[in-house]
């Protein structure tokens, strides 16, 4: 039964997926091509991972596709009245809770992560372009990638809090892009930024499956 | 186990508003159970809590024995609930969706010939998208889903909430074949008083939140009364006491329905300063339209003040 | 036989039932010994509850109208025995004394309510002697 939660969050949330690609791939085919027709636009003769924007455009596209996931799991469900048939399904509250999460996480890793990674193994291939390739230069991106979780983890609490007041429904959702410059801040190095990250993230699930078991599903 | 429901002292607030106030009720195993009540009257509410989806201010609820607030997936595995409006997945087919639900159910407990029996009367191909079927047929495969896992007791909230009349009567044949299949219990809200005079074996009537009329259907129609008071001066409103399903007022009379009309009522009638108390003929259908109209500002009267030239 | 039944009546379902086959009875549709429909057949054609046919069969039974047997169905009783003459008579007393009043009232004469009787005394079965097939 698993397997048919992780197949049906799957499967409910592939459209949002593609057209997250979709707009990975709006990158390559910004509108001034069109109006210049200058096939030479991209970031040829700038550095990877160094003075691209490809890799901030992947990290952009994949906080949105967090944010969208998020309230789709939640709001969306609770909206339609099918969480009603979900939660009436003879599994703890927590294992249904578990597996929307299960794949939100890891749905929102890979919509930037899979590029991210493309992009990296390109640019570390030799002979694709005229510049220096170091791994360590991707560290910074992939620190950044790491904290997208929090952008989707504050839609689902947003979402699926009950509130009538937009504002303080919203909160952990404006609480999210906060704790994401505050842990750019906080430089003590990578391995305390994933530490603090993690703890956050525990943070903002700890709060989720307590709204899940004690809110009313009206 | 005797009852396969027990509702004691259910009380909800939504803000200020009681929605549910201290029901109690039993059904026990084998009775088929109609609760009637307009929309809005805390039918819901109550369901929700009975399935432990929303958490009541007071009180308690059990379904077979098990708490509501915390029904343990075996308990929810004998339980069948369908919510109001037949929620379901729009982007599964019918097969996907059956897939789907038979997943979380013992195998030995999964009647997939029974579904494919129910589909096949309705000629609700499995191909077909969720999104396009009409409301009829999804409450159809809603209840076919709910009865595949073989429950002991239903719940099922106003399902036919939003059918025309002939997609209605399917639905009801469909409970009647339901019924008749073994002693099962059911437990169904409904605004339309024929429908749950049909099917069930009891009524309950909640009115803004309290449960007011708690009877076997038999004696319902029997017990249900017109009473037309008559006052001279302005109309009080009858306080709201055991049994008193609706009140209306209509110029210098109070026109109340009453379940059990009795000697409690009397006096009461007598307190508010009642000149003329009579029973009149029940006509049962405009006796539930203003019932599930709800309560009706009173009418303007022309006639009590002369006019003056 | 075709039964009918109505929501909007203030008569309980049971009562509609049990009412309609003594009527059936009374004018012949239904004869003695036949075989009535399931509790199961009718609940199912009526679109009510098993139980509301099989408590209109109780107060048929009880009433003396029909009578089952086990593992074979209900079937209708032939005769009612179990009231004497002056028991039925004075039953009928009251009907026949609410149709006179209304006779009055819409200003009939005598020989013409004895003639829509006789015209309608044809159209029931009668235990004995004078059956009109």
């Amino acid at each position: 039964m698993l397997k048919a939660l992780v197949w049906k969050e799957s499967r409910e949330l592939a459209p949002l997926v593609a057209l997250a690609v979709i707009a990975e791939l709006m990158f390559y085919f910004p509108l001034n091509m069109f109006i210049s027709m200058n096939m030479n636009y991209s970031d040829q003769g700038r550095i990877p991972f160094v003075s691209t924007s490809l890799e901030n455009w992947l990290l952009v596209v994949g906080g949105a596709t967090g944010i969208a996931l998020g309230f789709w799991q939640t709001a969306g469900e609770l909206s339609r009245g099918t969480l009603l048939f979900l939660l009436h399904r003879p599994v703890e509250r927590t294992t249904v809770f578990t597996a929307k999460l299960a794949v939100g996480v890891v749905l929102t890793l890979l919509v930037a992560g899979v590029p991210i990674l493309g992009y990296a193994l390109w640019a570390a291939t030799p002979g694709t372009h005229a510049s220096p390739f170091f791994w360590s230069m991707t560290t910074a991106t992939w620190l950044m990638w790491f904290r997208l979780p929090l952008f989707y983890l504050g839609a689902y609490l947003s979402g699926l809090r009950p509130g009538r007041w937009l504002g303080s429904r919203a909160l952990p959702l404006f609480a999210a892009p906060l704790l994401f410059l505050l842990l750019f801040i906080v430089a003590y190095g990578p391995l305390v930024t994933v530490v603090l990250t993690l703890l956050v993230e525990l943070a903002y699930l700890v709060a989720i499956y307590l709204v899940a078991q004690s809110r009313d599903y009206s | 186990m005797s009852d396969a429901i027990v509702i004691e002292g259910l009380t909800k607030y939504y803000g200020p508003r009681c929605v549910v106030n201290t029901v109690n009720l039993r059904v026990p195993a084998g009775c088929v159970y109609g609760f009637l009540g307009r929309n809005g009257a805390g039918k819901s509410t109550l369901v929700k809590m009975l399935m432990g989806m929303v958490q009541p201010d007071a009180g308690s609820s059990k379904l077979l024995g098990d708490d509501s607030s915390s029904l343990t997936p075996d308990t929810r595995a004998r339980v069948a609930y369908l919510a109001e409006g037949h929620p379901l997945y729009r982007w599964m087919t019918v097969a996907q969706a059956t897939r789907f639900t038979q997943a979380f159910y013992a195998p030995e407990r999964w009647h997939g010939r029974f579904l494919d029996e129910i589909l096949d009367h309705f000629r609700i191909s499995p191909k077909s998208k969720m999104g396009r079927l009409s409301n009829g047929q999804r409450a159809q495969v809603s209840l076919a889903l709910a009865l595949a896992p073989d429950p002991e007791l239903l719940v099922l909230d106003d399902p036919t909430l939003g059918l025309d009349t002939v997609v209605r009567r399917d639905f009801l044949e469909s409970m009647i074949h339901l019924i008749q299949r073994s002693g099962r219990t059911i437990f169904f809200s409904s605004h339309i008083l024929s429908d749950v005079e049909r099917v069930a074996d009891r009524i309950g009537i909640l009115v803004d939140g309290v449960l007011r009329v708690d009877c076997p259907t038999d004696t319902f129609k029997a017990a249900l009364r017109r009473v037309v008071l008559e006052f001279s001066g302005s109309v009080p409103r009858f306080p709201d006491c055991e049994g008193l399903v609706s009140q209306r007022q209509i110029g210098n009379r109070l026109e109340i329905v009453v379940v059990n009309y009795g000697e409690v009522h009397r006096e009461l009638a007598e307190q508010l300063g009642a000149i003329h108390v009579e029973e009149v003929e029940m006509n049962l259908e405009d006796a539930f339209i203003s019932y599930t109209r709800g309560e009706t500002r009173p009418l303007p009267s022309f006639d009590r003040e002369p006019l003056r030239c | 036989m075709e039964f009918m039944i109505q929501a909007t009546t203030g008569v309980p379902i049971y009562q509609q039932l049990a009412e309609q086959i003594c009527a059936g009875i009374a004018r012949g549709r239904l004869t003695p010994d036949e075989r009535l429909p399931s509790v199961r057949e009718l609940s199912q054609t009526l679109v009510i509850n098993p139980n509301t046919v099989a408590r209109a069969y109780t107060e048929l039974e009880r009433q003396g109208a029909v009578y089952t047997r086990p593992g074979m169905g209900v079937f209708v009783r032939s005769a009612r025995p179990t009231l004497t003459r002056q028991e039925r008579q004075s039953r009928l007393q009251d009907a026949v004394d609410k149709l006179l009043i209304e006779a009055v009232g819409l200003g009939c004469d005598s020989g013409e309510v004895l003639e829509l009787i006789d015209s309608r005394i044809k159209q029931f079965q009668w235990q004995t002697g004078s059956t009109t097939s």
